[in-house]
């Protein structure tokens, strides 16, 4: 996997979360991007260690800060994306030559929400969706197209082909006898080896 | 006390709660181990191998429904709600060989399938 083409995704794994997930992993696969996101191996297994490993070898990073809230009254905001954030960050600034060309978006939901939590933030370029996964594309493809050299599809091209993809693995998975509640709350893990598999064939 | 019941799925699986061992029913078993089954390579090629060129697509798109069929570059039309949309899919579907009609929501996910 090379530097120049590793995105790290650092965002929720949460289920209402899923639809913006699948979306960007999606897009940055569909680009000939490679996303590396923090799994779960074995309860043993030190989490942390790989996000660096993770944030260490890729070029770009994707942050999503969107779910730092505390969904109910009572409850305390959630740090681990803000925590990656600055992780990365820091890897950009004491990092070796290579990893210094680092570049990362950070989306949020709504515009300045985070200087209510995160405000030395403020002056970085950060890009909202609106909650909403054609929106997350649009912000990527931007970024992508300022940051990089590519030639990058337009929106309508990504998400045509994201919405075809999720057809075909919603009638795909359910003819191999998965059930509604296992296609909707696939793991990104298997997400990924069957978009790579669906993107070897368009 | 530390057994761990046989699942219908055929393997063992212990879990920790609350700092001693427990053990999940066979049912539960089965369901958890269902949901992380392993999406192997042949599932993933047998996935991305269907021809998806009969389908035809309902999607809510910057307040409008495009019906479009499956890997196709333009729409067929762009209507300003999900009825007339629907109906023109259905019309396309009766008059042509198209198989299914896909319904998506705004989060571009499928809410139904027409067969």
């Amino acid at each position: 996997m090379p530097f120049e083409t590793n995105i790290f995704i650092n965002c929720p794994f949460d289920d209402d979360y899923k639809p913006i997930q699948k979306a960007l992993i999606f897009t940055v696969m569909y680009l000939g991007f490679e996303p590396l996101l923090s799994t779960t191996i074995s309860s043993g297994h030190i989490r942390i260690q790989q996000i660096i490993k993770h944030i260490k070898a890729s070029k770009f990073s994707i942050h999503d800060i969107s779910r730092c809230a505390a969904k109910k009254k009572g409850e305390l905001g959630r740090f681990n994306m803000p925590y990656e954030l600055g992780i990365d960050i820091g890897c950009m600034q004491f990092g070796t030559r290579l990893q210094k060309m680092k570049l990362c978006l950070v989306l949020e939901e709504k515009e300045h929400r985070y200087d209510q939590f995160i405000s030395d933030i403020s002056g970085q370029d950060i890009k909202t969706h609106q909650n909403n996964p054609e929106k997350a594309i649009e912000r990527v493809l931007e970024w992508l197209d300022a940051a990089t050299d590519d030639n990058i599809p337009s929106l309508g091209n990504v998400w045509n082909a994201y919405i075809d993809f999720i057809g075909k693995l919603e009638i795909g998975l359910k003819a191999e006898d998965y059930s509604d509640g296992e296609i909707k709350n696939l793991q990104h893990p298997k997400f990924i080896k069957l978009a790579k598999a669906h993107l070897a064939t368009i | 006390m530390n057994s761990v019941k046989k699942g219908t799925i055929g393997f063992n699986r212990r879990v920790v709660s609350k700092g001693k061992r427990s053990t999940l029913s066979a049912k539960q078993q089965n369901i958890s181990e269902s949901t992380h089954s392993l999406i192997t390579n042949a599932v993933a090629k047998r996935v991305a191998r269907l021809n998806s060129s009969e389908w035809i697509q309902v999607v809510p798109r910057n307040k409008s429904w495009v019906v479009r069929k499956n890997g196709a570059q333009r729409a067929i039309g762009i209507f300003p709600d999900k009825s007339t949309a629907l109906s023109t899919a259905k019309r396309l579907k009766s008059k042509s060989a198209l198989a299914r009609i896909i319904i998506y929501d705004v989060n571009g996910q499928v809410s139904q399938i027409l067969s």
